[in-house]
């Protein structure tokens, strides 16, 4: 076994009551034991460094004994779970005809065919040792189905805490848009203590549905964040992701959206904001595989004290995807010189009729900028803040929930600097 | 109001202002011009408390305090204001919130409650028109992609609403059409009073037309090497810099 690492997941017996969850239980705890965790060699995971995660003796989270404070989204539909048990939302939420938010612990019974169709199908175990790792430990988590032409006004917040100290969690969500349903998920993930919290999100859009997914992570200094998403978006179908890592020792995300049918979209916007000696790191892998599709990444980070950020945004283009639209770019501000940002874009492109741009630049806050706030009577903290809340804007602004977005506004504020009136 | 007293700057181990000069009354305009590269942006960015320039000797004293030991912001805050001859764009912080968030600073030193969302909004309307500021600016982004002459009329514009006591204008006629250098100038002059002092840097007579100072200096390889009344400036379009290197020379061989 991996003795050298001190985090040694508890892997023994099944976990899972329901025979569906129990046998993709097994099977992902056998990959994982093949897998192991990732070490520096292997060429996604070289600009990371796991030690915050592997170096650590986590645990199972048990049972919070008391209650968290968290935010929660207003007018949002909510379900909440706390250390991977659901504490409430699922059955008081009235919702219209179509649409039903269940935890998957009783969705696996009665919502089978569901889940057997799409769990951990969407969600690649095989070369992901933490795909694995969830999929053998998760518990619970959300699923969402929106039947064909359901539309759901208000937003679905689905809230994942995680409390304690020297604990893991395993969050799960998946969500099913049938064809021409709408809808907007909001995911948070909140760690208060030492933590590591390792969720996966699977995600299939329909024909002309249309799904805008946010993902909120907001961890302690010392907290860590291991997480995936896996999207597919069918013919005419729209996926906009937007998502903000605020804090954390070690925040990462791989992403995985493949565009199956023509005329699909996905746009792709993430803000990652770490300090410290955090690290923010996020993969991307857009997978064009028929012809007439579009995607677009958008990503930000910005760089305090001796963090470092990773961006790798992959574009596979497949070899009869004509007529391919995508885009990429990414961009990091540094406000310390201790920081390092790495900005990889990569293309695998088969098809010869497409167009792909992508550009990536890392660069300081402006001085004549600064200068000029200053010299109007800002102060340079206040200075700093707004010239980085303006570097951000771009991918705030893309973020669907205003109630969302000014508190994204307002965390960054506090934490670059002073209050600003409003 | 301002008191400059052998002002040396110099910036990398190069000397650019050798050696100024000056005083200005509260309530007075004082015009300062001279050739390309002699200093005269330097002098309004070491006043201003840009941080790049070094002070090797001198002082300044603004409203009888060292102005040297404040920061860029702290001088703003004191009433200090410079209309920057290349305006900064700043995209992604709108002009409306950006001016908001420098007039409540002022405010907040000078002990004064922050304007609320709707007296600010009057306000500004009132001193958009003063300057016949196109009301689309307000709501970009502060100078991006705003034409050389939007730029300046943002910068009186501000000024307006920040009312300074000094305000220091780095040439804020170039790039103006001639309709526009009328209403920027009428600008100015509509907020000069007894209290409040100018200093104005200008290539073109045409300005102080409009704006029409007390005093006329020319600043020369970083000194101060004429000063005069209005008419100094004329005698500057007729006859250039020249002869003020022979007078100059004169003097310093006397
Ligand atoms: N940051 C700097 N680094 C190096 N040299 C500088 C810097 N700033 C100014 N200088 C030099 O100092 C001299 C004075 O420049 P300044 O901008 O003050 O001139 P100016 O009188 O405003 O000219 P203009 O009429 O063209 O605006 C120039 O030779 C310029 O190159
Ligand atoms: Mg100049």
């Amino acid at each position: 076994m991996r003795s050298t690492h001190l985090f040694q997941p508890d892997l023994a017996g099944s976990i899972h009551a329901s025979p569906i969850l129990a046998s993709l239980g097994s099977e992902a705890r056998e990959r994982f034991n093949e897998l192991g965790f990732p070490s520096r060699r292997d060429e996604d995971w070289r600009l990371t460094a796991l030690t915050p995660v592997t170096g650590h003796p986590f645990s199972r989270a048990p049972e919070a004994t008391t209650a968290t404070e968290h935010w929660t989204l207003p007018d949002a539909v909510t379900i909440t779970f706390v250390n991977d048990r659901l504490v409430g939302g699922a059955a008081e939420n009235d919702l219209p005809a179509g649409i039903t938010i269940t935890a998957l612990s009783s969705a696996a019974q009665s919502q089978t065919q569901l889940i057997e169709e799409h769990l951990g199908r969407l969600a690649s175990f095989d070369d992901q040792p933490f795909v694995a790792l969830n999929t053998a430990q998760s518990l619970e988590g959300a699923l969402i189905h929106l039947a064909p032409g359901a539309i759901l006004d208000r937003p679905i917040n689905i809230i994942y805490a995680t409390t304690g100290d020297d604990v893991v969690t395993y969050p799960r969500t998946l969500i099913v848009a049938e064809e021409n349903a709408k809808a907007t998920v909001v995911e948070t993930f909140v760690g208060d203590g030492r933590s590591l919290i390792c969720p996966v999100t699977e995600i299939a859009v329909g024909p002309s549905a249309t799904l805008q997914h946010t993902r909120l992570i907001e961890l302690s200094a010392e907290g860590s964040c291991i997480g995936s998403v896996s999207a597919t978006v069918e013919r005419n179908a729209a996926y906009r992701l937007s998502s903000a890592g605020l804090g954390g020792s070690l925040a990462r995300t791989d992403i995985r959206v493949g565009l199956n049918g023509k005329g699909a979209d996905a746009t792709l916007d993430g803000l990652t904001l770490v300090g410290g000696k955090g690290q923010g790191i996020t993969h991307v892998v857009v997978e064009h595989r028929v012809p007439n599709c579009t995607s677009t990444q958008r990503y930000r980070s910005v760089l305090d004290d001796r963090s470092k950020a990773v961006f790798t945004g992959c574009i596979i283009v497949a070899e009869d995807a004509q007529k391919t639209d995508a885009r990429q770019s990414s961009r990091s501000l540094l406000r310390s010189s201790d920081a390092v940002a790495h900005n990889n874009p990569q293309l695998e492109i088969y098809a010869d009729d497409v167009r792909c741009t992508h550009g990536s630049t890392v660069g300081q806050l402006d001085e004549e900028a600064l200068f000029y706030l200053r010299a109007r009577g800002i102060d340079r903290l206040t200075a700093e803040g707004l010239l980085t809340l303006a570097f951000a804007a771009e991918v705030l602004e893309g973020i669907p929930v205003e109630a969302v977005k000014s508190r994204l506004e307002d965390q960054l504020m506090a934490q670059l600097g002073p209050e600003i009136t409003r | 109001m301002l008191e400059l007293n052998n002002l040396h700057v110099a910036i990398g181990g190069n000397e650019i202002l050798k050696g100024i000069d000056l005083k200005i009354n509260a309530g007075e305009v004082h015009a300062i011009m001279g050739p390309n590269g002699s200093g005269k942006s330097t002098l309004a960015s070491v006043l201003a408390g840009r941080e790049e320039y070094e002070v090797t000797s001198g002082e300044v004293l603004f409203q009888g305090e060292n102005l040297l030991e404040l920061d860029a912001e702290t001088r703003a805050r004191e009433g200090l204001f410079l209309a920057f001859q290349y305006p900064v764009e700043i995209p992604g912080v709108g002009n409306t919130y950006f001016l908001r968030t420098a007039l409540n600073a002022v405010r907040e030193h000078r002990g004064q409650a922050p304007l609320d969302a709707m007296d600010f909004l009057q306000l500004v309307k009132e001193k958009a028109d003063v300057v016949k500021l196109d009301p689309s600016l307000l709501k970009r982004a502060v100078n991006e992609g705003f034409s050389g002459g939007e730029k300046k009329r943002n910068e009186i514009f501000h000024m307006a609403v920040l009312e300074p006591k000094l305000a220091i204008l780095d040439e804020t006629d170039s790039g103006l059409d001639i309709d526009a250098l009328r209403i920027v100038s009428e600008g100015v002059n509509s907020l000069r009073d007894s209290e409040r002092s100018f200093i104005v840097i200008t290539h073109y007579q045409r300005l102080l037309d409009h704006i029409i100072p007390d005093f006329v200096h020319v600043l020369k390889d970083g000194r101060i090497v004429e000063s005069g009344g209005r008419e100094l400036a004329l005698e500057l379009e007729a006859r250039g810099y020249d002869w003020l290197d022979s007078k100059a020379a004169v003097e310093t061989a006397r």
